[in-house]
């Protein structure tokens, strides 16, 4: 990694020999793509995890920089890649290869839209732990990211959903891991290393996915028009509930036009069976004046998830834990900074504008450091991303991941620079 | 040896560092005594600071390092290796904070499972994974074996609890891994270390996420004829929607070695089966869930179905349940606690399979495991000075794993691989599906001084022995 020649820059004139064997593989030329700012000229779609080792092999020995891409929909946090010479898209390594109604697990390739395999579920009386914000999202690219929605305090992380992965390493090797069963400690759990690791290890071709059964009722709840440490306090509790399944706050400066006529918003979901959500939900509703029951919960929540603030936006996201949540509020209220607070997983979506982004991510730090939270950046200005990793893992984890980076890609070709530390 | 004894004697003082024959005896094996080996040491840190000492003398003089909890693993993980030092963490047994309000706690490795419940018990909390060793089995060894427990059905297993590591590494250097505050969502190093056995570091410092109490609790004891009705009960809940907490079968052979210990629950003995069905949650609707709980059962041919009317009672039916391993001491001087998991609607075919396999070879086979995980426990009683009924537990033991394999499950669910399973791992994975396993291990112990024999075939050393010349994922391990 330390070659400098695998971190030439973007976009460098290709070289007679790898032009030709990209076109061997089949990757024309086309108009600019680009992945956070680097543009990529090439691309290819492979149908299968055969023809994704295929190509991946004979790109061994190679210079060429392959990226990986699902749908492209992903609002969470990434790094800009060092070098992309060539866009491997998983689009078509869709589908559902095999579905077991009985029980409740489901085998879909990574290129399979969240809103398929959320259908076949569905028509079987399952429902899929995965919500992340975004209509288009691919598994592969949800898993990629370990993506999560308002829904993570009912499902949990993404991690948990995963029973074994498919994945193609970067040398061409298709490798399995994990199973189809629901619990399972044979080998490493690296179903639990590659979610979430951006694809710096491998090519999530395929996962078995653990399914929950659909909740026998389901309730939301609105509440709006109080300030924020009142209707946080309120969010709180409900996700304190044995049925909640989200539960979130949004403060006015997130608003439209930073409006503050409703003061904050927030919205709550039960889900589960019929008694104990109709108890949870009407506690609920009786502990606050002029609570609302709305269609649906999660997914304005997931909306302003993905929400911006526009040009010269910092989304921050920050894991405080849930004991530490009313303090990161009111800290990141005092900042200035708009916010989403999910209480019951301890998270809090932090949204400013600045010409220079120095002093906001100071404080962020500093809140980071105070609570001995984890800390990460959603959105940034492009020309911000030279000068902060998107990732703030610490210096010992960086090491671990350094290391693990050189023994799964020892050339460095795999989404080169998109992972925490830039690897 | 003495250059090492005298050098680890200063760093626990001499007192925590054994050495003599009759001290190494009982550190010959794990739960799994089929094939001991004696260490060259034992040494029993106070601290962190002591483990890093440690791992560092043991690196340079060039002994593997062995780490041990309890010594209640049934795979042999804690199982020494020749030359090896085990390095037992259960004088690291503090509870270092308890933050309620985060629902979290920051334990040593040593702490013993159950204790850590008992201990945040009256602030409404509790430690979910419930190993049925929970009374003696400490946290660090859960945490390398990933360990279940009957409860596993609704609350997981440890990796779905544990939010931060400290890990002490082959050069003795302590790296902290996730925060208290939950692990990241990206780029996550905890999930691997979890059920790695051992093999990456020692855990000295483990945040664990605590859960709240529930509000209510019902224990439903369902009576069948036989076990494979028993198992179809199960399917059928599952099918229904519903998330119970348990779902436990106990067969006849376990039920009257439990009937006659002193674990005895008032269970029938003339009873094919049992299951204990346990919901927990909102009170208001459990009397409900017992209900659909107890058609599924009668459906799937239950002759009777018992509620727990108290406390007391439901006590009883899990001291039964959790009892049944050290009942079955009364069968014979030892069992091979067998480990393995198929998808829930294969279990009644499974369970046959198993039961005629244990007939074919003439021993003496119950069943006592997690039904709603698909977690079969077959256990088989045995006297190990019988060295031709040996042969015939371990043939018979390899034929229920390939018939979990061949019906789509794998080789262990919670007792992990050790030195019991590690030639078996080919049973579930091709030779490629290996290579990253061993990536990783390299990158967080390229020395291989922890564990180094454990999980991997042993038929490897080939290619493991020169494990940075590229081009060995070519070699097959045959």
């Amino acid at each position: 990694m330390s070659d400098d020649r695998k971190t030439q820059p973007a976009g460098t004139p290709e070289r007679p020999d790898r032009a030709q064997l990209l076109r061997q593989l089949g990757a024309e030329e086309h108009a600019p793509v680009s992945i956070d700012g680097a543009l990529v000229h090439r691309s290819l779609r492979p149908g299968d995890a055969a023809a994704v080792a295929a190509i991946l092999s004979q790109l061994r020995g190679s210079d060429i920089a392959v990226v990986v891409r699902g749908a492209g929909s992903s609002p969470g946090p990434s790094n800009p890649p060092k070098r992309a010479d060539l866009l491997l898209e998983t689009t078509k390594l869709s589908g559902v290869d095999d579905f077991d109604p009985e029980e409740g697990v489901i085998h879909v390739g990574a290129g399979t839209r969240l809103s398929t395999i959320r259908e076949a579920a569905r028509a079987a009386g399952w429902e899929l732990p995965l919500d992340p914000p975004g209509t288009s999202a691919t598994l592969g690219g949800v898993l990629a990211r370990a993506a999560v929605g308002p829904r993570e305090l009912g499902f949990g992380p993404a991690r948990d959903c995963v029973l074994g992965l498919d994945v193609v390493l970067a040398d061409g090797t298709v490798t399995r891991c994990g199973g189809r069963v629901v619990k399972n400690v044979t080998g490493f759990d690296l179903a639990r290393l590659y979610t979430g690791s951006c694809g710096i290890l491998g090519v999530i071709v395929g996962a078995w996915l653990r399914l929950r059964p659909r909740p026998a009722a389901v309730k939301a709840l609105r509440a709006s028009g109080f300030d924020r440490p009142r209707l946080l306090a309120w969010t709180a509790e409900a996700a304190l509930r044995g049925t909640a399944r989200a539960a979130g706050l949004v403060t006015s400066g997130l608003l439209p036009g930073g409006s503050t006529e409703e003061g904050c918003l927030a919205w709550v979901e039960f889900a589960g069976e019929v008694l104990a959500v109709e108890e949870d939900a009407n506690a609920t509703f009786r502990a606050l004046p002029g609570v609302e029951e709305v269609e649906e919960a999660a997914g304005p929540l997931r909306e302003w998830q993905a929400a911006s603030l526009g040009d010269r936006a910092l989304r921050a996201r920050l894991h405080a834990g849930t004991g530490s949540i009313e303090t990161a509020s009111a800290a990141l209220e005092e900042a200035g900074f708009a916010q989403l607070v999910y209480p019951g997983t301890g998270t809090l979506y932090a949204h400013t504008r600045a010409s220079a982004l120095h002093g906001p991510i100071k404080i962020l730090r500093s809140l980071r450091e105070r609570l001995g939270g984890d800390l990460c950046f959603e959105e940034m200005p492009d020309d911000a991303k030279a000068d902060y990793d998107a990732f703030e893992v610490s210096p010992d984890e960086r090491q671990l991941w350094s290391a693990l980076k050189q023994r799964f890609d020892s050339e460095g070709r795999l989404n080169p620079g998109r992972g925490a530390g830039r690897l | 040896m003495s250059v090492l004894i005298d050098r680890l004697s200063r760093i626990v003082g001499a007192r925590h560092c054994l050495a003599s024959a009759e001290e190494l005896f009982v550190y010959e094996c794990d739960g799994l005594t089929l094939d001991p080996v004696r260490p060259v040491a034992v040494v029993l840190p106070a601290d962190a600071a002591e483990v890093s000492g440690v791992v560092r003398v043991c690196s340079e003089l060039g002994h593997p390092v062995v780490p041990r909890g309890a010594g209640t693993g049934l795979s042999g993980g804690a199982q020494p290796i020749e030359g090896s030092v085990v390095v037992e963490c259960s004088r690291m047994d503090r509870i270092l904070e308890i933050r309620p309000e985060d629902r979290v706690a920051v334990v040593q490795p040593g702490v013993i499972n159950a204790e850590l419940s008992t201990a945040v018990a009256e602030l409404g909390l509790f430690y979910a994974p419930d190993p049925s060793s929970e009374q003696v089995c400490t946290i660090g060894g859960n945490v390398a074996e990933n360990s279940g427990g009957p409860h596993t059905l609704k609350y997981g297993t440890t990796t779905n609890h544990v939010l931060a590591l400290e890990l002490v590494q082959s050069d003795g250097e302590r790296l902290r891994l996730g925060s208290r505050a939950g692990r990241s969502r990206e780029f996550d190093l905890v999930g691997v270390v979890v059920g790695s056995e051992g093999t990456l570091g020692i855990v000295t410092e483990i945040s664990v996420r605590l859960s709240p109490i529930p509000e209510g609790v019902e224990t439903l004891l369902a009576i069948f004829d036989d076990t494979v009705s028993a198992c179809r009960a199960v399917g059928s809940i599952i099918r229904s929607g519903l998330i119970p907490a348990a779902l436990e079968i106990i067969d006849q052979r376990t039920i009257n070695a439990v009937e006659d210990s002193v674990y005895r629950a008032g269970l029938p003995r003339d009873a094919g089966a049992v299951l204990i069905a346990e919901v927990d949650g909102a009170p208001c609707s459990l009397p409900g869930e017992v209900e659909r709980i107890g058609e599924c059962a009668r459906e799937a041919g239950a002759r009777e179905c018992r509620v727990a009317r108290d406390e007391a009672e439901r006590a009883r039916f899990w001291r039964a349940r959790k009892g049944a391993f050290g009942a079955m001491g009364r069968l014979a001087p030892d069992l091979y606690v067998h480990d393995a998991v198929v998808p829930r609607a294969r279990l009644p075919e499974v369970l046959e399979k198993i039961c005629e396999i244990g007939d074919r070879y003439q021993l003496t086979l119950s069943n006592v495991f997690h039904a709603g995980d698909g977690n079969l426990h077959p256990n088989i009683s045995f006297d190990r000075r019988n060295a031709e009924e040996v042969e015939r537990v371990i043939a018979a033991g390899r034929e229920i794993l390939e018939t979990c394999v061949a019906a789509g499950g794998v080789i262990t669910g919670e007792h992990g691989i050790g030195v019991e399973k590690r030639d078996y791992m080919k049973l579930v994975f091709e030779d490629e599906d290996l290579l990253p396993m061993l990536y990783v291990r390299d990158a967080f112990d390229p020395e291989r001084v922890f564990n180094p024999t454990k999980i991997f075939p042993t038929t490897r050393f080939c290619f493991e022995s020169n494990p940075r010349a590229r081009g060995y994922d070519r070699v097959p391990f045959k």
